[in-house]
């Protein structure tokens, strides 16, 4: 069964517009069967007597009957969602009809999922972009927003780490960012705000994406970031099925850095302590000698921590679900489980989720439902996080063993300089912290009709979620190759317990009112929302021992709590007009108050105007059969951002964190740690979008374009302020201006030629973003970021870098104020002076913008191929011009890499990377030689499929049985070398935890 | 069907309430309310207070921003870094800039500290009089100057000029001043309220940590001598030591533990707590953080040398007694209550050996031989000892009494279980003022070691070439090339630079 999601939305609401009476007169059975040009049975298309209301739907194998009075010049209406329509004149001697239907799928019955409902793709006149849910349905996924990757253009989807249950560590930007401050698109999941992570991949039926003003301004103060509407399955009448999926994965890291063997390590330590002033603490050329031919391996070992840390690590998937109904009720009933172990030692989380959709039409007026969906999740990591389990392995000595011979674990080596025991990564990963998660989302919703085509909708969704950290430190016992124990410390326990509380309210009015050619679209609607958070936090120190880890059994216990609440109050309204299908217009207001900004500028207003011409449409077009679909469309509108924290609007002075000890008592203290601004308010973001839908040769080719300028102004956010201020936090400002320009064009085709079916989509994506003003300031640097007018938002910024200094002569020529250099430091060029001119020294006015932290263009193409039962698919996905830090910072600390080792040095006096032994100078002084090109293209998932034939499986009464192999992130393309590309702006490559390439087989089956 | 109209709009009627959009700070304080009591006085007063419990000033931690005072001893000849990341190391190893966390976070910490005394200073007087008995409101604001005038003797010791924040500001935006300006300010200010009775001359034991006119006095010789004011100096000092309140602590080693944080030698101290949750101290963590003693900052053997024989006589004197190197315990009694020598039994660890990178001495000041992370330690701030050498030293560089000032530097020598032979036994009779100033110098680094002076009275007199000279001489421990003016002054943080448009940087850093 080839479906796709309107059906499925849309099949009930059809279904109940055929109400089926008894026949009292002659009839005459009439009988038959519905497929779709691939033979393929259609269930629940619908057959009626044309112009009657007798009629039924199809089974599960698409056949039909039903009786029809005898009446001459007859005929029989087919409709399917999605398909065109079918009209078959009843003939005298005929009794059977089997019927093919041709799918619409780009054509005009498409319905697209919009604010507050949905609306018919070609009457649409925003920019809206949907998920082919076809072609991420079957990929084993294990958290929702990593199926959006390059999908859709305009919409940037990063995913910072591979770790397990860090869901939300991913980043979506949907055109560009417009703040500086939160930049994450609203997310609604049938119709509430909510998270990503709290929606499993498989109860997807549909995801749309609100790009423009125009669509999303109806959801005012919180659309500004662009809006993901995710819709969750529901049942459908007449098709009780039960399904099954199932996969199992390996997962691998992408890349691990290459680091050099020991000895070459303790020849870069030994050139740091002699250019420290340290050679107390080298390593002997005996010791050397040791590391190299491995004779000692309890003191002077060879380890490769990251090897020892990463690892290969299983995933599975489980998905079951019911769907089905009858009488006018249906549902959809699922669970899933999902149990996946990291690539890093220690990390690994465990997920069981289940949601119940059911819907019931009480009386004919009135139509009742409900959702409720439930999640527990368990996450392990290692104390203090995965990421510091990456940064160990960076960062300890591989001269220490990971074991000793002697059965325990390494933290000592041969040097007697190291007197401290060195942080073993292996050791470390064994030490777990554990948060568990509870989510529960719950919504009722009623539908009533009280006159034809009036609908009063009303909604109270609640949702609870609650997560609970339990981090216990033991007393550890340390030993040295001969034994000798060191134990020390004190055993510590972190509980903290995480409580979001959110409710919302909505009332809609919607009418339809059609006549003549002229189709309204009225809807007015009020919401109210509330949400709550609430912290607790408790640690314990000095237990008994390290078996009991509660609080009751520590010594010394503390507690802390925190919490804070807002609301938000809003009207909205809308009108959608068409004409003829030809001329469209659609204008959204939306009204909101809100308790994070202070009255006096509580009230917001968002308006936005669209409208589409629907060329193809006009009577000159009909001529022609190139062309199908041909519509231009405007939009302009603004939207409004609020995410500013609770009360940024207050001066409040902080309580129980900045105490003192007066006599023996506590006294506790009071603090003015932030700093107000009374006069803040909304931030709002101006988008016009101009663009075309089109589809060519019988919809084989379809494509649309969107050229956008999106202005947000008035943006909120913490300029950083001078130390002289004495806070910790810097006001909330009303201070810049941002553009975002850009263009975002996709391609789509499907073609079919016998049994062979093939399908493509392409998008691309231009962004061009801008800081257009920064009121009050000039600019601000934040370590390697500047913020400046007529660059984009934390553009790199430092020296430019002419290679190392390789003689005295050019230390002696330009003077360098910023360090103290030597010969192989990285040289700086004088590139301007305090005049505006080269001053022949290397100072701050030296600084310039480095590189560019936005990709200039994402793309992605997938590329799906079916034959007879095979399926295939391949979908790749990429960044363009944009740069990254990469440096791996020149400090022998622990590890190196292979570019370390090509560093400068007497005995290496032609290396390209900078000496060691001024770390702080080469690593810390932002400069161009450590920005490179971070572009990249990534083999995204490559899958195999095979569905037996239906004809052998309907024999043991299976619907469907598929089998896959699929791999993720198999290949990457890319300049970057030891590290991962692929991550968020302003950050240091050689930091960041690799993602994960995941090799899975799979099983799809239905009954 | 009219029903279900009313109930439609009854919905909508309902959702209009107007006081659902007016929510408050659950969690702090709001300036609306605050400023009413005496107790939210005192409370903002503590918050002062503990701004020196921060990184940058009076906290220690093995961390990557701890540089207090005694952090700054590791980057002279007294003492050195063997982790090298530890933020005051820069000045060691030559790598300071003003990028470099150690100038970012003194900075941040002096300034905090700053911005809350202002706010004290400015709100407490507007408070209502019947909220606030006027003597308390003018006890918290002298105590609040007090502190802003010590944090800017800090900031001006270490960057010399920099802006004179004096009241709240939202933005920051200040010139730098002149150091000579700002030290006429905040003494001005200081001997006005040392002169006024807003400071009590004593404190109940429940309020000991306060300030008192002792306390501003003392601090006051510090502000004058750090700046060469000799004669208001040695006065300043005068009021300290006429007050009568304050003595030498008869047992050296008493003094540094817990047991001493009340001895009336303390004139000032950063308070802490191991039995109150977030405000214990770290002074004395060893054992339960390396499993011996501390091993992040050693001692140099330069320091170590500088104890006399119990004659009196340097250990390099040809007239001295002193014969055998390994025997510490005829050396100047300071020696062993501030180091710890080899073959010394260290609880938990064992004897000390001559291995590791300092050849076997270890810092023993404020040091426990427990396995315990927390103390009740006070970080010292002025004690009288110091006072006593502070008007020592004022008076022998502006040709003051000799007999006086021999006799004050006997008082600190002859602390009943240190009695090291006095000036006129040891380094004899008819010494110049240059000769007393050298004994002066002698005695202030012996008797303050790793209490965090070393650096500050290297940098006011100028001699940290020298020092830098010694140290390099070690052979460990960081680089120490000498760098001229560079050394004197630190940079202004960059990032201060670049969030405040009117600042120029250090001109021997490049600026103005």
């Amino acid at each position: 069964m080839k479906r796709t999601w309107h059906e499925k939305i849309l099949f009930p609401i059809v279904l109940h517009l055929f109400i089926i009476f008894p026949m009292m007169s002659q009839t005459l059975k009439i009988e038959g069967k519905v497929t779709d040009t691939n033979g393929e049975t259609l269930t629940g298309a619908s057959v009626v007597l044309k112009g009657t209301t007798i009629g039924t739907t199809t089974d599960i194998n698409g056949n039909y009957s039903f009786d029809i009075p005898i009446e001459k010049q007859q005929a029989l209406i087919f409709t399917y969602i999605g398909y065109k329509t079918v009209e078959v004149n009843v003939l005298e001697n005929q009794r059977r009809y089997d019927v093919q239907m041709e799918e619409t799928s780009t054509g005009l019955d498409e319905v697209v999922v919009v604010a507050y409902g949905t609306q018919k793709k070609a009457n649409l006149t925003g920019a809206v972009s949907s998920l082919h849910i076809d072609d991420v349905k079957d990929i084993p996924a294990s958290n929702t927003a990593s199926l959006l990757q390059g999908r859709m253009s305009g919409v940037t989807v990063s995913t910072f780490s591979a770790q397990p249950g860090k869901d939300n560590d991913v980043e979506i930007r949907i055109r560009g960012i417009g703040t500086f401050g939160n930049s994450n698109p609203l997310v609604l999941i049938d119709g509430v705000e909510g998270n990503m992570s709290s929606v499993s991949p498989n109860d997807i039926e549909n995801v749309s994406v609100l790009k423009d003003a125009a669509s999303a301004s109806i959801y005012g103060v919180r659309a500004a970031n662009g809006v993901i509407l995710i819709t969750t399955k529901r049942g459908k009448a007449g098709e009780n099925r039960l399904s099954y999926n199932v996969s199992y994965g390996v997962q691998q890291a992408t890349v691990l850095p290459q680091f050099i063997d020991s000895w070459q390590w303790a020849t870069l330590f030994n050139e740091q302590s002699d250019a420290e002033g340290t050679p107390e603490r080298k390593y002997t050329p005996e010791m050397i000698q040791k590391l190299k031919d491995k004779s000692d391996p309890d003191h002077f070992a060879n380890t490769k921590w990251i090897n020892e840390v990463f690892r290969t690590a299983p995933v599975q998937n489980h998905y079951i679900s019911m769907t089905g109904g009858k009488n006018n009720s249906n549902y959809m009933a699922s669970l899933g489980y999902m149990k996946q172990d990291g690539i890093v030692m220690g990390t690994s989380t465990d997920r069981t989720n289940f949601r119940l959709n059911a819907d019931t039409k009480y009386i004919d007026m009135i139509t009742l439902g409900m959702n409720v969906a439930g999640t527990y999740q368990k996450v392990d990591e290692p104390l203090n996080g995965s990421y510091y389990i990456f940064e160990q392995a960076r960062t300890s000595r591989p001269s220490v063993p990971v074991k000793y011979k002697n059965g325990h674990w390494g933290v000592f080596d041969g040097n007697p300089s190291f007197t401290e025991p060195a942080k073993n990564p292996v050791f470390s990963s064994t030490q777990l912290a554990n948060t568990d998660v509870y989510k529960f989302d719950g919504k009722i919703f009623a539908d009533i009709e009280p006159v034809k085509n009036l609908h009063f909708k009303t909604n109270f969704a609640y949702q609870f979620n609650q997560s609970d950290y339990a981090g216990f430190s033991p007393v550890n016992a340390y030993y040295s190759a001969e034994g000798v124990v060191k134990e020390g410390g004190i055993n510590l326990l972190d509980e903290s317990s995480n409580k979001a509380i959110q409710w919302i309210n909505e009332n809609l009015i919607t009418y339809y009112l059609e006549a003549d050619h002229h189709i309204f679209n009225f809807l007015i609607g009020q919401s109210s929302q509330y949400n709550s958070y609430k912290q607790y936090r408790a640690h314990g120190e000095d237990f008994i021992n390290n078996n009991v880890r509660v609080m009751n059994a520590a010594k010394i216990t503390s507690a802390y709590g925190t919490m804070a609440e807002a609301t938000l109050r809003s009207l909205f309204g809308r009108i959608n007009y068409a004409y003829k299908n030809r001329y469209l217009m659609e204008l959204n207001i939306r009204r909101d108050e809100s308790s994070r900004i202070p009255k006096k500028n509580r009230v917001g207003y968002f308006p936005s105007l669209s409208a589409g011409w629907n060329i193809a449409e006009e009577n000159f077009m009909k001529q022609q059969s190139i062309v199908n679909i041909l519509k231009l469309r405007a939009s302009w509108g603004q939207l409004g951002n609020q995410d500013i924290g609770y009360y940024p609007f207050a001066q409040t002075y902080r309580i129980g964190m900045n105490n003192y000890v007066w006599g023996n008592d506590k006294i506790s203290g009071a603090a003015a740690v932030s700093v107000a601004n009374p006069d803040i308010k909304w931030e709002t973001t101006t988008t016009s979008n101009i663009g075309f839908d089109a589809a060519f040769f019988n919809n084989k080719i379809t494509s649309t374009f969107d050229y956008f300028d999106k202005t947000t102004s008035d943006i909120l956010l913490q300029l950083p302020i001078s130390a002289i201020v004495g806070a910790d936090e810097a006001p909330y400002v009303n201070a810049a201006e941002v553009k975002n320009r850009g263009w975002e064009a996709s391609v789509g085709y499907n073609g079919n030629w016998g049994d062979f079916t093939f399908n493509a989509n392409a998008n691309l994506s231009h962004i061009n973003n801008k800081i257009t003003s920064v009121s009050g300031r000039k600019d601000w640097i934040q370590g390697w970021t500047i913020n400046v007018a007529g660059q984009p938002i934390g553009a790199y910024y430092g020296y430019i870098a002419d290679g190392l200094y390789t003689s005295q002569n050019q230390i002696d020529e330009t003077k360098n104020l910023v360090g103290n250099v030597g010969i192989g430091d990285i040289r700086l060029v004088d590139i301007n002076g305090e005049n505006g001119e080269k001053d022949n020294q290397i100072t701050d006015k030296d600084r310039t913008i480095l590189g560019n932290p936005f990709p200039k263009f994402t793309y992605g193409l997938n590329l799906s191929a079916g034959y007879k039962g095979f399926d295939f698919a391949v979908f790749f996905q990429g960044v363009a011009g944009v740069d990254r830090i990469v440096m791996d910072y020149p400090i022998a600390g622990g590890s190196a890499t292979n570019t370390m080792w090509n560093r400068y040095s007497a005995t290496n006096p032609n290396g390209t990377y900078p000496r060691f032994g001024n770390g702080n100078y080469n690593g810390l002084t932002p400069s161009s030689f450590w920005i490179t090109d971070a572009s990249y293209i990534r083999l995204k998932n490559i899958e195999l499929g095979y569905s037996f034939s239906r004809d052998l499986l309907q024999k043991i009464k299976i619907e469907r049985l598929r089998i896959f192999l699929s791999a993720q992130n198999a290949l990457t393309f890319t300049k970057i070398k030891n590290y991962d590309p692929e991550k968020y702006a302003n950050d240091d490559r050689s930091y960041a935890y690799p993602n994960a390439k995941t090799f899975s087989i799979g099983l799809n089956f239905s009954l | 069907m009219k029903k279900i109209l009313y109930l439609i709009g009854l919905v909508f009627v309902l959702s209009a309430c107007s006081d659902f959009l007016d929510r408050q700070s659950l969690s702090e304080l709001s300036s609306d309310t605050f400023w009413s009591s005496q107790k939210e006085a005192e409370m903002a007063l503590a918050g002062c207070f503990d701004a020196l419990q921060a990184e940058g000033l009076y906290f220690v931690w093995p961390g990557n921003w701890t540089c207090s005072p005694r952090e700054l001893d590791c980057v002279t000849d007294d003492g050195f870094y063997t982790w090298d990341y530890l933020p005051a190391n820069d000045i060691a190893k030559n790598t300071l800039t003003a990028s470099s966390t150690l100038v970012s976070t003194v900075w941040k910490a002096c300034y905090r500290g700053i911005a809350r005394c202002n706010q004290v200073i400015l709100y407490v007087p507007k408070m209502d009089p019947k909220a606030i008995d006027k003597s308390q409101a003018d006890r918290i604001v002298g105590e609040a100057k007090f502190l802003r005038a010590f944090l800017y003797n800090y900031l001006t010791s270490l960057y010399r000029d920099v802006p004179l924040s004096l009241e709240p500001t939202a933005t920051g935006h200040i010139k730098k001043s002149s150091k000579a300006e700002i030290i006429k300010y905040i003494t001005g200010e200081l001997e006005e309220v040392a002169a006024s009775d807003a400071l009590p001359v004593t404190l109940d034991d429940n309020a000991f940590g306060r300030i008192t006119k002792g306390t501003a006095y003392a601090l006051l010789c510090r502000i004058y001598l750090y700046n060469d004011m000799y004669a208001e100096a040695a006065d300043a000092a005068n009021k300290v030591i006429q007050s009568g309140k304050y003595g030498i602590a008869p047992k050296y080693d008493v003094l540094f533990s817990d047991a001493g944080t009340r001895s009336n030698e303390i004139i000032f101290s950063v308070r802490y707590s191991g039995l109150i949750k977030g405000e214990e101290g770290f002074l004395s963590l060893g054992n339960a953080y390396v499993w011996g003693p501390m091993n992040w900052l050693l001692p140099y053997k330069n320091l170590v040398d500088e104890y006399y024989y119990i004659d009196g006589k340097a250990i390099t004197d040809p007239s001295s007694s002193y014969k055998n190197p390994t025997d510490f315990s005829t050396r100047d009694p300071r020696l062993k209550f501030n180091i710890i020598t080899p073959g010394t039994w260290w609880g938990g660890w064992g004897t000390v050996d001559e291995t590791g990178p300092s050849k076997g001495y270890y810092f023993g000041k404020w040091q426990q031989d427990d396995w315990d992370w927390y103390d009740s330690q006070d970080y010292y701030v002025i004690r009288y000892a110091d006072v006593l050498l502070m008007r020592a030293e004022a008076l022998a560089k502006s040709g003051g009494n000799k007999s006086e000032i021999i006799n004050l530097i006997n008082q600190v020598r002859q602390r009943p279980d240190v009695m090291m032979p006095t000036v006129e036994t040891a380094e004899g009779t008819n010494l110049t003022h240059d000769q007393l100033f050298k004994v002066i110098q002698h005695e202030r680094r012996v008797e303050f070691a790793f209490e965090g002076f070393r650096y500050l009275d290297l940098l006011r007199w100028k001699e940290l070439d020298k020092a830098f000279a010694r140290a390099r001489a070690e052979g460990m421990g960081g680089a120490h090339t000498f760098l001229g003016a560079k050394n004197y002054v630190w940079p202004i943080p960059q990032e201060e630079l670049d969030n405040n448009p009117v600042l120029d940087q250090a001109p021997e850093w490049g600026g103005k």
